[in-house]
This record gives C-alpha cells, sequence and structure tokens, in this order.
C-alpha cells in the first residue's frame, strides 16, 4: 500500500523524469532487439523493422504502461481540465455568457444564504449551545416573557442548580467618555451573577461576573467588557483590567475581557459592557419593562411590579426537570394571584398559566422574526433564478455539442469510450461552474453586506453580525456549483456522445440528427419562460404591495422634523424636566421658519410604543378573559396642530393643562369606536384601578407605529408636573426641511448642551424607514425577475439563431421556390411564440401554486392578483417575441443562393 | 520459460512489469547490457517472493484441485 502512494506521489509530482525514464526503458529494449536481429543475420533496416513488429511500436507501449500506472486516473482529470481549459479559451463568447450568467445565480445564492445562515440557522458562539433555552410564559393571553427581579430570585432559590438559572435586561446605548475626554457611547446589559456561568464561557483576560456580584442594590461598580470595545477603548492592552469606566456618569472597574467573537445573544445588538443587574438605578437603565404599581423612578431590582428582565438557563431537552422547577415556584404564586380575582374566567386564566422553555441557542433577533418568511421568499426565488441560468448553459452546451459533433465522433470511433468522453465533457461542465463560482463568491460578500445594510437601514460603520464567506457559505457554494454543473452539463454530454458515428463522419453538419436535440432545447427555453414567470409575478406582486403600502394616507403631516432626544442618558434629573422641556420648545420655536414644536414620550414611527391593558371603562362590558387594551402616549403642548392630527370632536389640550395635574385624555377614532360602540366618548371615563380619567376630545386615527400597522385604539395624556422622560420632539416648519433640521440640532446644543440629540428627520423619511423590509424585498424581487427574463430572451435568442443557421439551407430551397419573405419570417418568428406562450400556460398553474405562499407577505394584493399576473405574463410575451423576432428577420434576409452554395 | 505456451507481448509486459515494481514487488535499475548498451534490469524484492511464494502456492492448489477434479 505504502509503496502504491509513494509510487502516486511519484507519478504525479516527477511525471516528466518518470515519462522519461519509461521512454528511454522501451528504446533501450527496442535498441537491443534490433542488435539482436542483426546478429541473427538481418540488414539494419529490416532489423528495425522487426523490432518495431515485435515490440508494438515504442510509444504505443509507453501509452499502455501509463494507463495502468498509479495515478492514471488523477493524471487523465488533469489532463481533461487543461484540455477544458483550451475548449473555453477557444470560445471566449460563449465561456463569457455562461459564467456570467452561472456567477449571477451562484452569487446570489451565496449571498442569500449567508445572510440566512447569519440570521436563521447560526448558534452562538458559545461551548454546547443546544443545551442553552429560554424561558417563555404559556398563556391564552400575549404576555411579555419579562419577569421581575424578585420573581427571578424566588426562581432561581428553587432551581436544580441555583446557578443555573440568569437574568439579563435588553440592550442599551450608554454615555461614556474616551480616555481623551470626547464623549462615546457603548451598547450595555445588565446581567445577572449567572449569566457566563449559564453560557459557560471563559473570560479571556480576568474575570467574569459572579454570583457575589450579585449582593446589594447598587453595590457591584463591575464591568466585563466584549473584546471588540477592549480593543476599540483600550488598544486591547491587558492593564485595562482595572481601569475606570464611565457609564451614564456612574463609575465602573473593568474586571474581566470576554472572549473573541463573543458579543451577546442578541444578533443584532452586540453588546460592549456587560455590568451586574444590581446597577440598573446607577445606569439610568430604563427600557423594555412593564410596570404595574411601580415606580420606575426608584431601583427596578427590589420591586415586584417592575418586569423587565429574560431568563436563560440550561438544559437538555423543553420538558425536563428545569421546568418542573420553574413552575413549581410559579404555581404557588399564581395560586395566591387567583384567590384574590372574583371572575371565575379571570381566574381560570391564572391559573392556567405555565412556564415554559425554549431552544435559545440562536439567540435572540428582531430581524431573524420579521425577515424570516422574506428571506425563505428569496432563497426560493435565488434557486429558480440558479435553475434558469442552468437551464441556459445546458442549452447553449447543446447548441456546442452540435457543433462538436464531428469531434465527439472522432474521440469515439478511434476507440474512446462513451463514459470517458462524457466525463470529459462533465469535466468541461465542472470547470465553467467552478469559475462561474469563483465569479459569484467574489461579489456574494459584497451583495451580502448591502443586504444587511438594507435590512437594517445602516449604511456605514461595522455590521452587528458577520456575513462574511466562512465555511458554512463556501461549502453550500461548493455544493450548488456541483449540483448544478452536474444539472446543466450531463444532458448536452448525454446528446454529444450518442451519435450514430457514420452519420456525423459523412456529413458537415447538415442532416445530422438534431431534430432531438432541438426538442430538449425547445423543453428547457419553455421551461425557463416558466419559471421566469414565476419570478416576474413575484416581482409584480411585491411591487403592488409596496406601492400600496407607500401611498397609504398616514394621518399625519408627513413633512414635520422630529428628532430623537434622550434625556435620561443625558443625565437630567426628573425635577429638571419641565424646565429642559420648556426650553427646548421655546428655542426651537424662536427658530426661523418654524412654526410651531412640541415633545411626545414616543415620537411617530419610532418605533416606541407604550402601552397598558386592565383598563376599566365606564359603560363598557369587557368578556370574560378579554384583555382591554390600549396604547398609549404622553404629549406635549400643541402635539395635535404640530404633527398634523386633527380633532374629530372636543377640544385640545390647554396650555396650562400641559404639565398639570388634571386627570384628562385625549383618544383616537379606533378607542371610540371599540369601547364606546354607539356612545358620545367626550366626557366618559376610564382608568387603571377606577375610571378617574376624563375624555375630553377625540382625533383622528393614525398610522402612529408604523406604515404597515393600521391604527389600534389609543390613548394620548397629557405630561403631568412630574413629567416622564421624552423621547421625541417634532417641529413644524415651513421652509427646507433639511436646513431647519441641521438649525434645529445646532440649536438644541447651544441651549442644551448635555441633551443627546440624534437621526433629526422628517417624519415621511421614517414612515419610509418602517417599510424598509417591504422596499428591499420589492427591490430585490425586481432585480431578480429582471435576471430571470434576460437569461430566458438569451436562451430563446440563442435558440433561434441556432435553428435559424441550421435551417440555412433548407431557407435557401424555400426562397429559390418562391417562398415571400414575410411568410418565413412568420412561419420563424411563430415559433418562438409558440415557445414563449407554452411557456406561459404551464407557467400560469404553478404562479397559483406557488404565489400562495408569498400572500402572507403581501398588503392588499391577492396573490393571484389578476392585473398583475396579466402584466407579467404580456411582460414576457412581448420581451420573448422581440428576442424571437430578430432570429425570424435574419431568416428572412437569407439569400438562397449563397445558402444553397453553403455546402 | 513456457516453452512457447505462453507468448507475452511486449505490450502486455511492460504494463505488467511497472505494475508490480509499483505494488513494490521489483526493483529496477539501468545497467549496461551484455553488448554494452544501457538496459533496464529488474529484480525480485524480498515482499515481491513473499507474494510469488504465496501465488505459487495458492495457484498449486487450484492446479492440483483442477487436475484432480478432472482426472475422475
Amino acid at each position: 500500500m505504502m509503496s502504491r502512494l509513494r509510487s502516486l506521489f511519484r507519478n504525479l509530482v516527477y511525471r516528466d523524469r518518470v515519462d522519461q525514464d519509461l521512454d528511454d526503458e522501451v528504446r533501450a529494449v527496442h535498441t537491443l532487439l534490433v542488435d539482436e536481429k542483426i546478429q541473427s543475420g538481418l540488414s539494419p533496416e529490416q532489423a528495425r523493422r522487426a523490432a518495431t513488429l515485435e515490440l508494438g511500436g515504442v510509444d504505443s507501449v509507453t501509452a499502455q504502461v501509463r494507463e495502468q500506472r498509479a495515478g492514471a486516473f488523477v493524471e487523465m482529470c488533469l489532463r481533461d481540465i487543461r484540455y477544458a481549459f483550451r475548449m473555453l479559451r477557444a470560445n471566449p463568447g460563449f465561456t463569457f455568457v455562461v459564467v456570467l450568467s452561472l456567477a449571477a445565480g451562484i452569487g446570489a445564492n451565496s449571498a442569500i444564504f449567508s445572510v440566512a445562515d447569519a440570521l436563521l440557522f447560526r448558534t452562538l458562539p458559545i461551548p454546547e449551545a443546544d443545551h442553552l433555552y429560554a424561558t417563555r410564559y404559556q398563556s391564552r393571553l400575549p404576555v411579555a416573557p419579562r419577569v421581575s427581579y424578585p420573581f427571578f430570585a424566588q426562581l432561581r432559590a428553587g432551581f436544580p442548580d441555583p446557578r443555573g438559572l440568569a437574568a439579563m435586561s435588553r440592550v442599551a446605548r450608554g454615555r461614556t467618555g474616551l480616555p481623551s475626554g470626547e464623549p462615546d457611547t457603548a451598547s450595555l446589559q445588565l446581567v445577572s451573577g449567572e449569566f457566563f456561568g449559564v453560557l459557560r464561557l471563559q473570560p479571556q483576560l480576568g474575570r467574569f461576573l459572579s454570583p457575589e456580584d450579585d449582593r446589594a442594590v447598587g453595590g457591584h461598580p463591575v464591568a466585563v467588557i466584549s473584546e471588540a470595545f477592549w480593543r476599540r477603548r483600550f488598544n486591547g492592552a491587558a492593564d485595562a483590567i482595572g481601569r475606570d469606566l464611565a457609564l451614564n456618569g456612574a463609575r465602573f472597574t473593568i474586571i474581566g475581557v470576554a472572549p473573541s467573537g463573543f458579543t451577546g445573544v442578541w444578533l443584532e445588538s452586540p453588546v460592549e459592557v456587560w455590568i451586574p443587574v444590581m446597577m440598573q438605578a446607577d445606569v439610568k437603565y430604563m427600557q423594555n419593562f412593564s410596570a404595574s404599581d411601580a415606580d420606575m423612578l426608584q431601583p427596578w431590582v427590589p420591586q415586584d411590579g417592575l418586569r423587565w428582565l429574560e431568563l436563560v438557563l440550561r438544559a437538555d431537552r423543553a420538558d425536563g426537570p428545569e421546568v418542573v422547577a420553574l413552575n413549581a415556584v410559579f404555581r404557588p404564586i399564581l395560586l395566591q394571584q387567583a384567590d384574590r380575582l372574583d371572575d371565575p374566567a379571570a381566574r381560570q386564566l391564572t391559573l392556567d398559566r405555565r412556564l415554559t422553555i425554549e431552544p435559545f441557542s440562536r439567540g435572540s433577533s428582531a430581524l431573524r422574526t420579521q425577515f424570516r418568511t422574506p428571506l425563505f421568499a428569496l432563497m426560493a426565488m435565488v434557486a429558480l433564478l440558479l435553475l434558469i441560468a442552468c437551464a441556459n448553459t445546458a442549452n447553449l452546451l447543446l447548441a456546442r455539442a452540435t457543433s462538436r459533433q464531428r469531434e465527439m465522433a472522432v474521440r469515439l470511433s478511434i476507440g474512446a469510450s462513451r463514459t470517458r468522453v462524457m466525463g470529459q465533457l462533465l469535466i468541461e461542465s465542472l470547470l465553467l461552474g467552478t469559475i462561474a463560482a469563483a465569479v459569484g463568491l467574489a461579489i456574494a460578500p459584497l451583495a451580502s453586506e448591502l443586504l444587511v445594510r438594507m435590512t437594517i437601514g445602516q449604511d456605514s460603520g461595522p455590521l452587528p453580525f458577520s456575513v462574511g464567506l466562512d465555511t458554512r457559505v463556501l461549502i453550500f457554494t461548493a455544493i450548488i456549483t456541483l449540483v448544478t454543473s452536474i444539472l446543466f452539463g450531463f444532458a448536452p454530454a448525454w446528446r454529444a456522445t450518442d451519435l450514430s458515428l457514420a452519420t456525423a463522419l459523412k456529413s458537415s453538419g447538415r442532416g445530422t440528427p438534431h431534430g432531438a436535440r432541438l426538442s430538449l432545447s425547445k423543453i428547457l427555453v419553455v421551461a425557463q419562460v416558466a419559471l421566469s414567470l414565476l419570478l416576474a409575478v413575484g416581482a409584480g406582486l411585491f411591487l403592488r404591495s409596496f406601492g400600496n403600502l407607500a401611498s397609504l394616507p398616514l394621518g399625519f403631516e408627513p413633512h414635520v422634523l422630529s428628532a430623537a432626544v434622550n434625556p435620561s442618558v443625558g443625565g437630567y434629573e426628573v425635577r429638571e424636566l419641565p424646565a429642559l422641556y420648556q426650553g427646548v420648545i421655546a428655542r426651537a420655536e424662536a427658530l426661523p421658519g418654524v412654526e410651531s414644536a412640541t415633545i411626545a414620550m414616543c415620537g411617530l414611527m419610532t418605533g416606541c410604543r407604550s402601552g397598558a391593558d386592565g383598563l376599566a371603562i365606564t359603560g363598557y362590558t369587557s368578556q370574560p378573559g378579554e384583555q382591554v387594551a390600549v396604547q398609549e402616549n404622553r404629549v406635549g403642548p400643541r402635539y395635535f396642530p404640530t404633527v398634523g392630527m386633527s380633532m374629530v370632536a372636543g377640544r385640545d389640550f390647554e396650555a396650562r393643562e400641559i404639565g398639570g395635574d388634571a386627570k384628562i385624555a385625549i383618544v383616537n377614532e379606533a378607542m371610540a369606536q371599540k369601547y364606546f360602540k354607539g356612545r358620545d366618548p367626550i366626557g366618559q371615563r376610564f382608568g387603571y384601578d377606577q375610571p378617574d380619567v376624563e375624555i375630553i376630545g377625540i382625533v383622528r386615527d393614525a398610522r402612529v407605529n408604523s406604515v404597515r400597522e393600521s391604527a389600534v385604539p389609543m390613548v394620548f395624556y397629557p405630561l403631568d408636573s412630574t413629567p416622564s422622560y421624552v423621547g421625541t420632539m417634532h417641529v413644524r416648519a415651513s421652509g427646507d426641511p433639511e436646513s431647519t433640521g441641521v438649525a434645529l440640532r445646532k440649536a438644541l446644543q447651544e441651549v442644551e448642551p448635555r441633551l443627546p440629540v440624534a437621526q433629526v428627520t422628517t417624519l415621511d423619511v421614517l414612515a419610509a424607514n418602517t417599510l424598509r423590509q417591504e422596499r428591499l424585498i420589492a427591490r430585490l424581487t425586481t432585480v431578480l425577475g429582471s435576471l430571470a427574463l434576460g437569461l430566458a430572451c438569451l436562451g430563446l435568442y440563442g435558440l433561434m439563431s441556432y435553428a435559424v443557421k441550421q435551417r440555412t439551407a433548407e431557407l435557401g430551397i424555400r426562397f429559390a421556390l418562391g417562398a415571400p419573405r414575410i411568410r418565413v419570417l412568420w412561419m420563424i418568428f411563430r415559433e418562438s411564440l409558440t415557445l414563449v406562450v407554452v411557456g406561459l400556460a404551464i407557467g400560469l398553474p404553478a404562479v397559483v401554486v406557488v404565489s400562495r405562499l408569498i400572500g402572507t407577505m403581501l398588503f392588499e394584493v391577492s396573490p393571484t392578483d389578476p392585473a398583475t399576473v396579466a402584466a407579467a405574463m404580456l411582460a414576457l410575451l412581448v420581451v420573448g417575441a422581440s428576442s424571437g423576432y430578430l432570429p425570424a428577420w435574419r431568416a428572412s434576409r437569407v439569400d438562397p443562393l449563397t445558402a444553397l452554395r453553403d455546402d | 520459460m513456457t516453452g512457447g505456451t505462453f507468448v507475452v507481448q511486449p505490450g502486455s509486459l511492460f504494463p505488467a512489469l511497472h505494475r508490480l515494481e509499483e505494488a513494490g514487488w521489483l526493483e529496477s535499475d539501468w545497467q549496461p547490457s551484455e553488448n554494452n548498451r544501457r538496459a533496464k534490469y529488474y529484480e525480485m524484492t524480498r515482499a515481491g517472493r513473499k507474494q510469488l511464494s504465496q501465488e505459487t502456492a495458492q495457484w498449486n492448489r487450484i492446479a492440483l484441485a483442477m487436475a484432480r477434479a478432472l482426472e475422475t
């Protein structure tokens, strides 16, 4: 065995020397033979002849040895590859077209796959990620999976491994300072001491947070930083441990650096700093919580009514002892709660609740939830595109196979086996596929990065997660390349080597049995048309859906400016807020061109959303188990006129009511309709424990959250005397919004340098951002659809041109016999039309079946929208017909004399 | 050697020799021949001799069995 391997190595690496040696050897034998013959009395000439006869020719012997020796197969493949290279170089036009269309197909697949892999399939970079789980509430009502710290502590105490359950907050941006004193921000997450243990991570430097860092509220100013932050901020210096780090005005000491590549469990929000949950009040973390009977401005950790933590744990399976332990703690709490309820239905609902766990190996991602269906749709569409490119390539190869018939016939007749010739043709296909894959892989990373940037709406800066060419993407690309190469290469190779030798050798192409080839080509073109119809209809549907969304009336004035402000991160105390708000509004209104300015807890179209459930409303009896829920906002003076939401009934807040303590509210039409059917809501009351808030006005419905989401019941309160931290400033101005925006930012910076101001832009830009997903899909599918259409046209054009060339002689005879040119033109043109029509006829039922799969992604368009389907079919017909016209026209120009002489 | 029963064609001989060499059963060497020309000489290696004796034994067993089968 070893000896054979050595020979293999020697034969492959020192091929020339081995060949030379073999040649010498056989020649030496030949010489010996000649000598022998001369000695036995022959003349040198005769001796030479006799020796050659006996030996069978030096070259023939060496060839036989070469075929036998180790590595002959590899050598043969190498030879085939060299030959294939020569063939491809000899036909640069063909190679270019094929490589380009395949590269588009393969590149698109790799790009979409790498994004899908990053978002949907990749697991967290932690040991045994499969065993990581997160808790969820199981309930008949939608409940956020968040828990309060005291509840977490109870669960932890009853957990089999008290260090096996960890709590974490969401990711927040915090203010920090560079050593140079310049302001900087860092993304931070509050975690319980068990967090890193549950993830089974080891610090690359220093130590991690431990349960010892979870003892006293406000008492553990220690922080663990990510590798990226360590490199960015401390240049990766080992003495970063022990250094100070300011976060939102509180001082922390760095105790450890997380391992390379770990950026937390939120895919699109990489964490830079982890600090103990005990430090919530110190860093003023105030987001993603639900509160009942709680004081947000006091530390959250001891408060039962503030639910803000999510839980992660290790488990072997979703129904193991861990879940039993969790519910053993949860159950008595539910029983207590149920005891306090009078309504039997509500009690049952409470008792039905359970804690469950679900796999968390891939961490959390809002993008994943949002883009799951679109990504699968895109993956299907790029797969279709690749199929079309395959059909196209197969067709071009078939055409070439015919022109190479003589070559094949010669090779087969001098003794090459069919497998051998087919193998060689397949190697040519594989080479084409590989070159195309290389080109595709060169484009894929750029394409996937662009895709992610368009998805998250971030033009520059580092991506939150990598989508580059990792091993998985490379393996995926290798597999699709191999599969497609065989897919497009096999049929042409089979067809090329299947010929009756006699006919092919005899003639130069005319009279060869090309009927079979043409019918296979026709099938391929028909398939291309059918597949293109699918993509074209898909693109059309997404475009219409996006058009419908983009033309929806929003219910507010789109040119109003919006600026994100963050007084909490700016370090303002609650008592400073009224003065701050008055100051910034006055300053903004003093700007030239500004008509009015206002502030609000939640800005329009910003994704900020605050809600309440369990409302009591006078005169409204809720169904058993119904959650009376509304969305809320707290607004400053002149809010409705500023953003352009008009009052339907009642009155607006008066200036003195903003910052006062009157219990009043304005509701929207949706709220009026849902809870005050047939009654006048003005003067009615609602509230949480008792109905103590009076409705003073009704405002027109608006799409406040996103363009896609229609108005939900909503309540607007005036900011009161102990106001909330607001998130947004809205400014209505005449004139160019951009220059007003710049002036606004500058003015705010002057009057309140501490106040972080971000994202100054108009409401229609924000609204457009909420349609990012739809716009992205519409654009991508349009590009894919156009590519598919182009490839199908190329296929049709190629086929018809080839057919015309094959029939030149026949056409010549027709003309010679007096056929009118227009008849011939129509005859050829009709063939391409037939192909397109047949393709459409086959594609149509497929469209009806397949487009239903994207139905949920469409807005107010039926997946079989007749107008869209008709438009797509018409487009294909027109483009298909025009690509079939040129060959037909050329056919009608055939000169009978040249055509007949040409053979 | 075989009394003319088998005539080995060079076309079969050379590939066979090379395969035996690749298997490690033969060794080859360039040496001057009787009339002072260079020629390649093959020699059996130890592994080759072992293989030969095994194959011979195997062949003899078959030959014997065949002879007996034909005699009866």
